[in-house]
């Protein structure tokens, strides 16, 4: 039963999907249609939830065999899929729900809905597969439907640019980590999760390759760069899958196979986890445009939970993963409501918002990003400090908490508290009112515990059943860090009287320049080099050989035609001039037959003398 | 008569009848044809019933002597007519009379000298699938060079503007690598004899060529003498000779610049011919008759032919970054995806093996699907430089998703057939659980570097082309960008299902790979020990 539950919220987003695709293009039907699939896919993931809490199930099936190895597909279900799955397709549905409103004036209503579909399914696939072959299949068609997603404004050509790189620089991490997965098989001869389990750690090497992989999605250093310019498509896309749950698939997949990886990898991964948690929560302070200081918060907190994941216990970074994307969705959609409203996204421009159905909401998302007491991010963010251990990513750990503070507040003094000009009255409508009302809700404690001190309450409790996380003395710590650096960020906000920031960071810290001199140049300089070895080197000596040929074909020709043919003809010749000569004995003239006769008479007769 | 000797026989009768008929009414050869190849897959049909896939060995087989001549008393030269079909042939087969088929449907489009063009289609279509069921060495040259003929003069009459010096080039090139086989064959002929019998008869049976018992002791190619005619051995000049002939075919950098000329001048249903099936004889050469005979010499250049495919892999993905049309593009990414054929090759082993007959079967129908899809523009416009259009799926938005499908499924997106094929090549080329190493493991990422630039330029094409506000730099009128019509979206949606088919249940097509794959590791490993 359970598995039919799981196999329904697979097969429902796509069978959406698909029913959707066959709607005219701008059909107003579709959003609702496809809500109501993913509506019910979300049912069927809550059921499963009930159904297999703590009673995990494992089914594989063979998917194709070469020689005597058999690769499985299956379904793996443990509290840690149950609860993504349940996440993503919570925030789907939201989205789809905002969506319809927020949507409606759009021309190609079919097609964003069906790449809404396709990711929701494909995203579900990441969640439940049991072998890295197939989790891979679904790990790229993300890649793909987060390509169509972030291009659905294909006119416009940033997007269609920010679609290209975000798919490009996706697929470099996947292709690391394909050749990370073919290593593994080739090593343990089978790819199934729960198998490779009883096989101790992977090799170095291969783990190296599928942790690139897991940077390139969770848009970690050396890769963000695709997620910030991603922000060009629509935002509840924005809100959905470069905040919510795409991005979170690489921590998710961490989480997923954390005891598989060798302890130098996990190393290198949290190394690269503090960078990005500081690099993104620089990048979200100095910015000004709304959408990419969301983005570049979402980078700080996916480096912040990779810390989490690979230096504290997988269950803590879990745990942020959930509160994370219930903040961030909530963030999203209401920076969607003013930037639907006011078509504005930089923060220098908008103006004071004054509606409570947005000033609630922000405020709630960010308090929640910030880590404040009786909010979920609270919990979520004090039990990866509690389980983190001395040493550097703590501190690391702290100081992206002091960013997230410092940020989250600069975001909310300005869009609220700074009075300048209110915004012309930005209200979200009824559609729009009820996910980020339902998400506002799910920012408080009590989605993930029932008391807002315990962390180990609810959820913690079955994703990590060996720790009990109780508020310890990092936990007041953070706190009273949180706390003053808040105050300290809004008494020195109060006293600008411009939004303090850089402007230059929209090619994001020069990286974009920097990879299009090191990665698209040197390519089209090969490309041409290649083009030059083909026309002026493979080409011409192909033609030269030609040449030789044609010219030994006329070399022979004049052989034929003057030295065979001149034997032959100088034979013929000789034959004619010696027919011709003697044909004169021949020619009927009596005269010279007597001459002959005579001639023949003389001989004789000197013969006989002789 | 057999099924086999039938599926090669009904297109040749076909263009004797259209011979016959009076070349004013077109739409007669256009039906003909048509006719038959539904008739050919009927017959594949049938044949798909009859065929027993885990069997091993060969099936359907018709054996009839075919040559027979005395050279001296107790010595005879024998060939045979020899058909059959194993775990290799029947997907290619299968490949042919489909591609035949949507060939035949794309060729309506041809309006000058019809009566011609298919004859000349229908002779090409018997000499591709005789190449692929004969398996007496002088049947199969003797198809294989009948295919030269007919391609020529398609590309040569029907092609684009260049069509004279891409079809004499096509000929130049590949008529030399006939030539490279045929000494190849004869010195095999003369030094393999039939068993079991008192005569020396002498062999063409590739099934009595690849039993190394077979060889006549002291000839050219005994292994125990060691003839060495240079630097290399009789057996390992022999192996070039094959080699080489067969790599101009495949092709392999640095032989294969007659491709992108030929593939660009040619008319959209002889593109899709030569890429998707004439190509395969390349491969199909290697696999079945060069291997087979020399797997010591194959197995000691291993690492070489793993260097050509993996050459062949990047060169060709960054001459198609840089190249301005779309069908020159499209001609190169062949050349790069047949790379990792012979990678798979390569790398000798068993799923590095089936990885190569799975890529030539999913590169078989995904380059038709590209073929087909340049064809389609440049049936309006006339025009396929790539910089000459912008957001064109504004205006043909169904193009426009079938084209992303495509590109994305030839830059190995998982869940089409091109990803599996990739994933067996690359485990084939990575395992080096096998000693000695045959490819080196730097190849295996150099190939992964390779398909990288696949995406890197399919997906930049299709972002020049199809996204972005619309736009063309050439003259159009109102509804000449008008989209897909319903011959169109016959032709092509079918080919993206059974792409997708074969990616999601690769299995399908993997039980007929994988009998001929072990028996051919089997074979091979107890020749190498």
């Amino acid at each position: 039963m359970a598995i039919r539950f799981a196999l329904f919220s697979f097969m429902l987003p796509f069978a959406g999907a698909l029913i959707v695709t066959m709607l005219p293009q701008n059909s107003r039907m579709a959003g609702r249609l496809a809500t109501v699939f993913t509506g019910a896919a979300m049912l069927s993931s809550i059921l499963l939830a009930f159904q297999s809490w703590m009673n995990p199930t494992h089914i594989h099936w063979p998917w194709f065999q070469t020689g005597i190895t058999q690769w499985s597909a299956g379904i793996l279900i443990n509290t840690g899929s149950i609860l993504m799955n349940v996440l993503v397709m919570f925030i789907s549905f939201c989205v789809h729900l905002y969506s319809i409103s927020y949507m409606k004036n759009e021309r190609m209503q079919v097609s964003y809905y069906g790449r809404l579909g396709i990711f929701t399914g494909s995203m579900t696939g990441i969640v439940f597969s049991s072998s890295l072959i197939q989790l891979f299949l679904f790990w790229e068609l993300v890649s793909f439907s987060s390509f169509l997603l972030i291009g659905y404004w294909s006119e416009n050509p940033r997007a269609v640019r920010a679609a290209t790189s975000a798919f490009f620089m996706n697929q470099i991490g996947d292709l690391l980590m394909l050749s990370g997965i073919v290593l593994i098989g080739i090593d343990k001869g089978t790819l199934d999760l729960s198998e490779l389990g009883g096989q101790g750690t992977i090799a170095v090497s291969a783990g190296l390759l599928l942790l690139a992989g897991i940077m390139a999605k969770s848009a970690q250093i050396p890769f963000l760069t695709w997620l910030t310019n991603a922000m060009e498509g629509p935002t509840p896309v924005s809100a959905l899958i470069h905040a919510a749950t795409m991005v979170a698939a690489g921590i998710y997949f961490i989480i997923r196979i954390h005891l598989l990886m060798p302890a130098e990898v996990l190393l290198v991964a949290s190394l690269i986890g503090c960078i990005t948690g500081l690099v993104g929560g620089l990048g979200a302070l100095i910015s000004y445009d709304l959408k990419r200081i969301l983005a570049f918060s979402t980078i700080s907190q996916l480096g912040f939970m990779l810390i989490g994941a690979t230096a504290g216990t997988s269950g803590a970074a879990m745990l942020h993963l959930y509160t994370h994307a219930i903040f961030k969705a909530l963030l999203f959609l209401s920076a969607g409501v003013i930037i639907h409203q006011t078509h504005e996204q930089d923060i220098r421009k908008i103006g004071q918002v004054k509606s409570p159905f947005l000033t609630i909401p922000l405020l709630l998302g960010a308090a929640s990003m910030i880590g404040l007491p009786l909010t979920a991010g609270f919990i979520s963010k004090e039990t990866i400090i509690e389980s983190l251990h001395n040493g550097w990513p703590l501190w690391s750990a702290q100081a992206v908490t002091l960013l997230t503070t410092v940020y989250s507040a600069r975001l909310i003094y300005f869009l609220l508290a700074n009075s300048s000009w209110p915004t012309p009255a930005v209200k979200p409508d009824a559609l729009m009112t009820v996910p980020i009302a339902i998400l506002s809700a799910g920012c408080l404690w009590i989605s993930v515990s029932w008391s807002p001190f315990d962390f180990s309450g609810a959820l913690m409790k079955s994703l990590d059943e060996i720790h009990h996380f109780q508020p310890g003395m990092m936990t007041y710590v953070t706190l009273g860090l949180t706390i003053s650096s808040a105050a300290a960020a809004f008494l020195w906000f109060r006293r600008q009287s411009t939004v303090p920031g850089f402007s230059g960071e929209e090619d994001n810290f020069g990286l974009d320049v920097l990879y299009r001199n090191l990665g698209y140049r040197p390519l089209m300089g090969l490309s041409m080099v290649a083009y030059w070895t083909d026309h002026r080197l493979i080409n011409p000596v192909i033609h030269f050989i030609a040449y030789v040929q044609v010219a030994w074909a006329l070399f022979t020709g004049w052989i034929d035609k003057f030295v065979v043919d001149g034997i032959i003809t100088a034979i013929t010749e000789i034959i004619i001039v010696s027919g011709d000569s003697l044909r004169l004995f021949t020619r009927g003239k009596i005269q010279s037959y007597i001459l002959w006769a005579f001639l023949m008479l003389v001989i004789f007769i000197i013969w006989i003398i002789a | 008569m057999g099924l086999l000797s039938l599926l090669i026989l009904v297109p040749v009768v076909t263009a004797i009848i259209m011979l016959a008929l009076p070349a004013s009414r077109p739409n007669s050869f256009r039906m003909f044809s048509l006719v038959t190849v539904s008739i050919q897959l009927m017959i594949l049909g049938a044949g798909w019933f009859r065929y027993i896939p885990d069997k091993p060995g060969m099936q359907l087989t018709e054996h009839y002597p075919w040559i027979d001549v005395v050279l001296r008393p107790g010595e005879r030269v024998h060939a045979d007519y020899l058909l059959a079909v194993d775990g290799m042939s029947a997907p290619l087969i299968a490949l042919s009379v489909v591609v035949m088929f949507i060939a035949v449907l794309s060729s309506f489009k041809i309006t000058n000298k019809i009566k011609s063009y298919f004859v000349l289609l229908m002779l090409l279509d018997a000499a591709v699938i005789g190449a692929f069921t004969a398996l007496d060495l002088l049947l199969f040259f003797l198809f294989f060079e009948f295919m030269l003929l007919p391609l020529y003069f398609l590309v040569g009459m029907w092609g684009g503007s260049r069509r004279e010096y891409a079809a004499v080039k096509f000929f130049l090139y590949t008529f030399f690598g006939s030539i490279l086989i045929l000494v190849g064959i004869i010195i095999i002929h003369i030094s393999f004899r039939s068993p079991g019998s008192a005569d020396l008869i002498h062999t063409f049976n590739i099934l009595e060529l690849q039993n190394k018992s077979n060889t006549i002791v002291d000839s050219f190619l005994d292994g125990g003498r060691a003839y060495s005619w240079g630097p290399l051995t009789a057996r390992m000049w022999v192996f070039t000779l094959l080699f080489v002939g067969f790599a101009i075919k495949l092709p392999s950098v640095p032989f294969h610049t007659w491709l992108p000329d030929a593939h660009v001048e040619a008319p959209t249903p002889v593109s899709v011919v030569l890429a998707a099936l004439v190509l395969k004889v390349g491969a199909y050469g290697i696999i079945r008759f060069t291997l087979p005979i020399f797997p010591g010499e194959a197995a000691a250049s291993s690492t070489v032919l793993g260097l050509l495919a993996v050459i062949s892999i990047i060169y060709g993905a960054l001459n198609a970054m840089a190249s301005k049309d779309f069908k020159r593009l499209i001609a190169y990414s062949s050349v790069s995806h047949m790379g990792f054929v012979l990678l798979g090759v390569a790398s000798f082993n068993e799923i590095g093996l089936s990885g190569a007959v799975f890529q030539l079967v999913s590169h078989g129908i995904l380059t038709t699907l590209l073929f087909l899809l340049a064809g389609v523009l440049y049936d309006r416009t006339l025009d396929r430089t790539i910089s000459n259009y912008s957001g064109l799926s504004i205006k043909m938005p169904k193009y426009g998703a079938i084209v992303l499908v495509t590109c994305m499924a030839s830059l190995g997106l998982p869940a089409f057939s091109g990803f599996i094929a990739e994933w067996l090549v690359l485990t084939g080329a990575f395992d080096q659980t096998r000693l000695p190493d045959y490819v080196p493991q730097w190849m295996g990422f150099a190939a992964t570097f390779g398909l990288l630039l696949g995406a890197a330029y399919f997906i930049w094409t299709y972002q020049r082309m199809f996204l972005g506000p619309f736009g063309t730099k050439i003259l159009t009128t109102k509804d000449q960008l008008s989209d897909l019509d319903r011959r169109e979206i016959l032709m092509l949606v079918p080919l993206v299902l059974l792409a997708l088919l074969l990616g999601i249940f690769p299995q399908t097509l993997l039980q007929y790979i994988n009998t001929f794959a072990s028996a051919w590791s089997n074979q091979v490993s107890s020749y190498l020990n």
